[in-house]
């Protein structure tokens, strides 16, 4: 947009191309701040899924794959000794010893169990039935809404018998 | 005589394909966030748990003994409902020819995002041990 002089007047002259540019522009901007509102919060609530489907099967892949540290952490009575909380037995799957005082560790405190599985402020409900989907065994708190729940299903062996493990995290 | 007329020039052309471009790919980028992740991390290691569970509890090696796929197909068919499966066993070293497939009910053909481990198992057949392979695919139900 040169200023020229016609006819002795001072002025503009507004160029169809620039006025192109403009619009183009000002479309552009509006379109990226019109979805900008909605992507930053479909985005946070995304990520707080992400993060809460990311701790569920985090936390089942640790009780299931690991024997827990120290691997006799189930006849500890000291439970701060306790460095990381496992099911595994050395056949790959649960072993009877460790779920029953994993249960019993639920029963008596609930908030510190968690806490040692890493779930921190999130809560948790696991569950193991047999393939005929009798449950055999839970501890955690069931949720009662079930649209912010985390669930993740995993098979593994308890008893020399198949069974499906379900854990179930979800916010307080 | 005057015409007027717009002149698309190359540099603005380009520059607008860059702008939509740009555009494009950060809806993509957003859509490929850590959720896709997840779900094929969960999906692998449902595959895996899978089959250690088949070959730990003996469900393999008694399908292949008994020949009978009963115990096999109770277990898939106790998988989460949006979840499907198959097994198929072959006997080591010719994975061309399976000796039975069993599929959960209900589902028949793969859809969408699948997972395959394979897992080992032996069967004792006095006084030889033949090994057998199975091929566990574990896909989720998209019907």
């Amino acid at each position: 947009m040169n200023p020229i002089q016609i006819g002795g007047k001072k002025g503009q002259l507004y160029a169809s191309d620039a006025l192109l540019s403009l619009v183009v522009f000002a479309f552009a901007l509006a379109l990226i701040a019109g979805i900008n509102y909605q992507l930053v919060a479909q985005s946070d609530s995304t990520n707080q899924t992400d993060v809460q489907d990311a701790a569920a099967i985090r936390t089942i892949t640790t009780l299931l794959s690991s024997p827990g540290e120290p691997v006799y952490w189930e006849t500890l009575t000291d439970r701060n000794a306790v460095k990381s909380v496992g099911l595994a037995n050395h056949h790959a799957g649960i072993s009877i010893e460790k779920w029953n005082a994993f249960v019993d560790w639920n029963a008596d405190d609930y908030t510190s169990l968690k806490q040692w599985m890493g779930l921190g402020t999130s809560n948790f409900y696991l569950s193991m039935a047999d393939i005929n989907r009798t449950v055999l065994g839970y501890a955690g708190i069931q949720p009662t809404d079930v649209n912010s729940v985390s669930v993740v299903v995993f098979p593994s062996v308890y008893q020399q018998k198949p069974v499906v493990v379900q854990m179930q995290v979800y916010p307080t | 005589m005057k015409t007027r007329g717009f002149v698309i020039a190359i540099d603005a052309l380009l520059s607008l394909i860059i702008l939509f471009s740009m555009i494009g790919l950060a809806f993509s980028a957003f859509d490929h966030s850590g959720g896709e992740w997840n779900e094929r991390f969960r999906l692998s290691s449902f595959a895996h748990h899978a089959g250690v569970t088949l070959e730990s509890s003996s469900y393999l090696s008694r399908a292949v003994t008994l020949d009978s796929t009963t115990g096999v197909q109770s277990f898939l068919d106790s998988f989460p409902q949006n979840m499907c499966g198959s097994v198929a066993v072959y006997p080591s070293p010719d994975t061309n020819t399976a000796d039975f497939i069993v599929s959960k009910n209900g589902c028949s053909s793969i859809t969408g995002e699948s997972e395959v481990v394979s897992q080992g198992f032996m069967v004792a057949s006095p006084p030889d041990v033949n090994l057998y392979v199975a091929r566990i695919t574990v896909w989720v139900n998209q019907g």
